[in-house]
């Protein structure tokens, strides 16, 4: 049903999306970028609240109903992803029940991840917050290697670059990940998620019980 | 004959829903007693109501095993529990619970997806508010990365003062460390950082804002916009 | 449990905890004071403040007995658990 409305689109690395309390103009299907939900500050202190891959969508304000975003949708990783116009989105789900109710069920996790966020941000080390990102990250874009420059990393975590430095460094020492400048290349996962522990994985698990078999 | 009565609620989306939506909710609504820690949802398990708060305080709550817990979603009279509902989803991921004491005005779940079904307009609108308890969460993360302790208090305190009638606030300081992610006795020195600068006076578990603007000036940004996003999502307050 | 109060100590200003909390004992007094010392040390390192060494908890019972002096310094100076 949505598929005739769909139009492939190419980002690039730092496009920005959607801006705060601006109308959304499409909501974005990824197909192999990755884009951050980035709240911020009006000073312009800010921190990434989701992260959007190919499980999922942008556009999320328009599924509730409402045009205007809360956040700021970046891409962080370029690639191709499909793409709607807002009105042609608006148009669609009063027609598709269950369209509307799969979009809703995404929103939810959307919900989750943020709630998570603010828990790992309130109560987990930087360490912690930079190994769960890889995480999700690596849950993503399905490979163990990522270009990511530092400063871009202490953007998402909210922390000052030396910092992301210093956590990196520590998460080597544990011989998680490997670590050269802006280079980073997962290790060990499973060493990963024992180290964050339950700080990862409240998301996903929702995910996977409101998608089944979606393969994420 | 039978008449909804949007005016008889204190709750802001009662007060809100059309003729035809509150006629549909009306005759399932009970008011009851929200006294302090009751439980609104658990963690993981279904939910059974849906309360629509006339006063007190609910606190949606995260945990991390052998952790402490973290505020992440605060619920007054401007809003409801069971977001999860409207989604479509059945469970809550997080905890509910009452930190002041109130009432509210409830609804078995079940009655509630049945009243969504029946309706093309009571989805869209609670929606809004979903979205603004959304915006609301993301804030929280944001603060909790960014903004300093005395900061990040002051914006609770005004979100506190936002849901209480009168300017005295009987919070506790667990409730508070629940909020700001420190330990109980570190609210003791949060609260005299905010009486040192004569914003507040804090006396024998009551806590009374003595200028509303300075609050807001020091939250420096970390309060307002949520709130501003309330109004336009779902209208003024009162 | 027995519950005990830290009240906060700065210079002059005093200030009473009346709600207090439940705990073991000293052991978990001592490792509350700690933890809780080096949070707020922490909170005020990240906005901007010198290290709030003047600051103590004084800690009591139920029955007003002080059981603990917790001079923020000692959480600036010795490893504790973290908070």
């Amino acid at each position: 049903m949505i598929r005739p409305h769909l139009e492939p689109s190419t980002l690039q690395r730092r496009d920005v999306l959607e801006e705060a309390n601006r109308p959304i103009e499409h909501a974005y299907f990824p197909e192999d970028c990755l884009i951050s939900v980035v709240a911020m500050l009006r000073d312009g202190k800010a921190v990434e609240v989701g992260m959007v891959g190919r499980e999922g969508m942008t556009g999320t304000a328009i599924v509730l109903g409402n045009g205007e975003a809360s956040n700021e949708c970046r891409v962080q990783l370029e690639g191709s992803a499909l793409r709607i116009p807002a009105a042609g989105l608006r148009e669609l789900l009063p027609r598709s029940a269950s369209l509307h109710a799969q979009f809703l069920r995404y929103v939810q996790v959307v919900l989750v991840q943020a709630t998570q966020t603010a828990l790992v941000n309130s109560h987990l080390t930087v360490e912690k917050r930079l190994a769960r990102w890889l995480l999700m990250m690596q849950d993503r874009v399905g490979e163990d290697e990522f270009d990511l420059t530092h400063e871009f990393l202490a953007a998402m975590l909210g922390v000052r670059r030396p910092g992301v430095t210093v956590a990196l460094h520590m998460l080597e020492g544990r011989h998680l990940i490997r670590s050269t400048r802006s280079h980073i290349g997962i290790r060990d996962r499973a060493g990963l998620e024992e180290f964050v522990a339950s700080g990862y994985g409240i998301p996903e698990e929702r995910y996977r019980r409101l998608f089944p078999g979606a393969g994420f | 004959m039978y008449k909804p009565n949007n005016k008889r609620y204190k709750n802001e989306l009662l007060r809100r829903l059309s003729q035809e939506d509150l006629a549909l909710v009306e005759p399932e609504l009970v008011r009851c007693e929200l006294p302090l820690r009751m439980m609104l949802e658990n963690r993981n398990a279904p939910i059974e109501f849906v309360y629509f708060l006339e006063d007190g305080i609910g606190s949606i709550v995260a945990k991390i095993p052998m952790g402490r817990d973290t505020e992440v979603g605060l619920i007054g009279f401007e809003g409801m529990t069971g977001g999860a509902l409207v989604l479509g989803d059945d469970q809550s991921t997080h905890e509910c619970f009452v930190q002041l004491a109130g009432e509210a005005h409830r609804l078995p779940a079940d009655q509630l997806r049945s009243v969504l079904s029946q309706s093309e307009t009571l989805r869209p609108f609670l929606l809004r508010y979903v979205q603004a308890l959304f915006i609301q969460t993301s804030y929280t993360a944001l603060v909790n990365a960014r903004s300093k302790l005395e900061e990040r208090l002051a914006r609770w305190l005004l979100m506190c003062d936002d849901r209480v009638v009168g300017d005295r606030l009987t919070i506790t300081h667990e409730f508070l460390a629940i909020m700001l992610g420190v330990r109980r006795p570190g609210v003791t020195v949060a609260l005299q950082i905010l009486e040192g600068k004569g914003l507040i006076r804090a006396n024998r578990g009551e806590i009374i804002l003595r200028d509303r603007n300075g609050l807001i000036d020091l939250a420096d940004g970390a309060y307002s916009e949520p709130e501003g996003e309330y109004r336009r999502l779902i209208g003024e307050i009162g | 449990m027995p519950r005990y109060f830290f009240h906060y100590r700065d210079g002059d200003r005093f200030k009473e905890d009346y709600e207090g909390e439940l705990l073991s004992g000293i052991a978990a007094v001592e490792e509350t004071a700690m933890a809780s010392a080096k949070e707020i040390i922490a909170e005020g390192l990240l906005g901007g403040n010198p290290v709030l060494t003047g600051y103590s908890y004084e800690i009591h019972d139920e029955a007003r007995n002080l059981v603990l002096v917790f001079p923020f310094s000692e959480a600036a100076e010795k490893p504790g658990v973290r908070p």
